[in-house]
């Protein structure tokens, strides 16, 4: 099954070549490379992946985890039905 | 005036990713011009362009890479070699009087090319976050300056097929002055694209296919030119006062004496004999020179009609019945026409050219035309010969003429 982390995890490895050992939960962005920058880049990989439409208010988004956290929100906000259905991550997800 | 010394030179060219394989290809007369493959290519009537065997992914980890147009990969390249040449430790001068000087004449045109692909041609509004800092003009100059960390001056000067000598040229007033210790200088382009290629296309002044060889489509001054071809890359010269260079022993590989700048002030694209003339004496004057101490020309030489018998007639003019002496060479016809990289391009060929004694060959010309009956060095270099002091001359659209007078 998919998790929100797997499927940001697939994002990221294409993106930025990273190896995806090093992307746990808690894993900080910036040592990862992606600065502010790096995260409004993120943010539109993201929209097109979860289907959802990033709101303009600016969120602090510092590790893996929280940007698998705010997915998780806007998913279940913009289509609670299907949210449901899906493999919820949560902030209990599984170790890695 | 303080003297100003070329210590490092960086190339990524369609003849070659150094300095020295450029110089080589150039001498040699291989041309890097061949058939465009691209998908596009049946779209275009001359499918010609000279590319740089380059890619980013080896230079670059992709997390920067992702930010980078090809034409600020290009500079960055291009800039990393010039230092490493130079051997100089950067991080040990004063980064204050230390500057960054390119050329460019269309910026990121791949990343807007793009943009507008999603927009108009996909009908998406999926327009990716980093177009407008990928496409700005002032990107290659700008990472330039984060990569060694230079806090003086970052400028980036867009006068169209001049841009690079242009860039150069201040840098130079800079450094003379002493206004600058250190300045990386020199031009980027990144124009083959497939927006850029239609829009050069539809001004007619791209070359036609030489059914019989590709890569001999551009030839500079000869009859049967039919026009320019578009070429990539970036050249990054470092530059710094000749007593320093000296002091650290530093690879002097020549010298920048002057600087001139005209403007045709006529036409938007037509040349002019009156405009080019003035750039050039503007430029003997500042190197403090008769034009008989002039013994070699890089030209601007496109091929197209409308440059090369203004540019001939311009020689002839500022020289008399010397013109008829003085070696000429148009290296487009091999690395073809990097815009607003070409003057810088063209400043490293001559500054090598110089060092070695050789005048780089004008390729391609088998016919001559009447109206350019100078000594173009047609089809091959000439060896061991004497030349301490040469012009590169840039002649723009927007008539924005540059020429810089170089000595070995």
């Amino acid at each position: 099954m998919n998790t929100t982390l797997d499927r940001l995890r697939v994002l990221l490895v294409k993106d930025y070549k990273l190896e995806p050992d090093l992307l746990t939960p808690d894993a900080p962005l910036e040592a990862l490379g992606i600065d502010s920058l790096g995260v409004a880049e993120l943010m539109f990989n993201i929209e097109d992946e979860f289907e959802v439409t990033i709101p303009g208010d600016p969120v602090a988004l510092a590790t893996v985890g929280d940007v698998v956290r705010y997915i998780d929100d806007l998913v279940a906000t913009q289509h609670p039905a299907a949210e449901s259905a899906a493999v919820a991550s949560d902030v209990a997800v599984p170790a890695l | 005036m303080r003297r100003v010394a070329v210590t490092g030179l960086g190339v990524v060219s369609p003849l070659g990713n150094t300095a020295d394989e450029a110089f080589a290809s150039a001498r040699d007369g291989r041309s890097g011009i061949h058939r465009l493959d691209a998908p596009f290519a049946d779209r275009l009537v001359g499918p010609l362009v000279a590319s740089a065997r380059f890619d980013g992914a080896d230079h670059f980890e992709p997390p920067k890479l992702r930010m980078l147009d090809r034409v600020s990969q290009f500079a960055l390249f291009a800039a990393n070699q010039a230092v490493g040449e130079a051997r100089i430790d950067l991080s040990q001068i004063d980064h204050r009087r230390a500057g960054v000087f390119v050329g460019t004449g269309m910026g990121g045109s791949t990343s807007s090319d793009d943009g507008y692909k999603t927009l108009y041609g996909d009908r998406s509004d999926r327009i990716k976050p980093f177009t407008v800092l990928m496409g700005m003009h002032n990107a290659p100059a700008a990472w330039i300056g984060i990569e060694h960390d230079l806090r003086g001056p970052n400028l980036t000067f867009s006068t169209a097929c001049s841009s690079s000598a242009v860039a150069i040229g201040e840098a130079w007033l800079r450094i003379a002055r002493g206004d600058l210790d250190f300045a990386l200088a020199g031009g980027a382009e990144a124009p083959l694209s497939f927006g850029s290629l239609k829009a050069w296309e539809a001004l007619h002044t791209l070359a036609t296919v030489d059914a019989d060889d590709p890569s001999a489509s551009c030839k500079p001054f000869a009859k049967n030119r039919s026009g320019m071809v578009l070429g990539e890359g970036a050249a990054m010269l470092l530059l710094e006062p000749w007593e320093q260079a000296v002091a650290r022993g530093a690879p002097v590989q020549g010298e920048i004496i002057g600087y001139g700048l005209s403007n045709d002030a006529s036409h938007i694209t037509r040349p002019s004999v009156e405009g080019q003339v003035a750039a050039i004496g503007a430029a003997l004057a500042a190197a403090a020179l008769e034009p008989g101490a002039i013994d070699g020309i890089n030209a601007h030489g496109t091929g197209t009609a409308a440059n090369d018998r203004v540019e001939s007639a311009a020689i002839k003019s500022v020289f008399g019945e010397r013109a008829y002496g003085i070696p000429i060479s148009a290296t487009k016809a091999l690395h073809g026409h990097l815009l607003g990289a070409t003057g810088a391009l063209e400043c490293v060929l001559s500054l090598m050219a110089m060092q070695r004694g050789v005048a780089l060959p004008t390729m391609h010309l088998q016919i001559p035309d009447p109206e350019c009956d100078l000594d173009y060095v047609p089809n091959a270099a000439r060896e061991s010969i004497v030349v301490r002091t040469m012009l590169s001359s840039s002649f723009a659209f927007g008539g924005a003429n540059a020429v810089l007078v170089l000595r070995a």
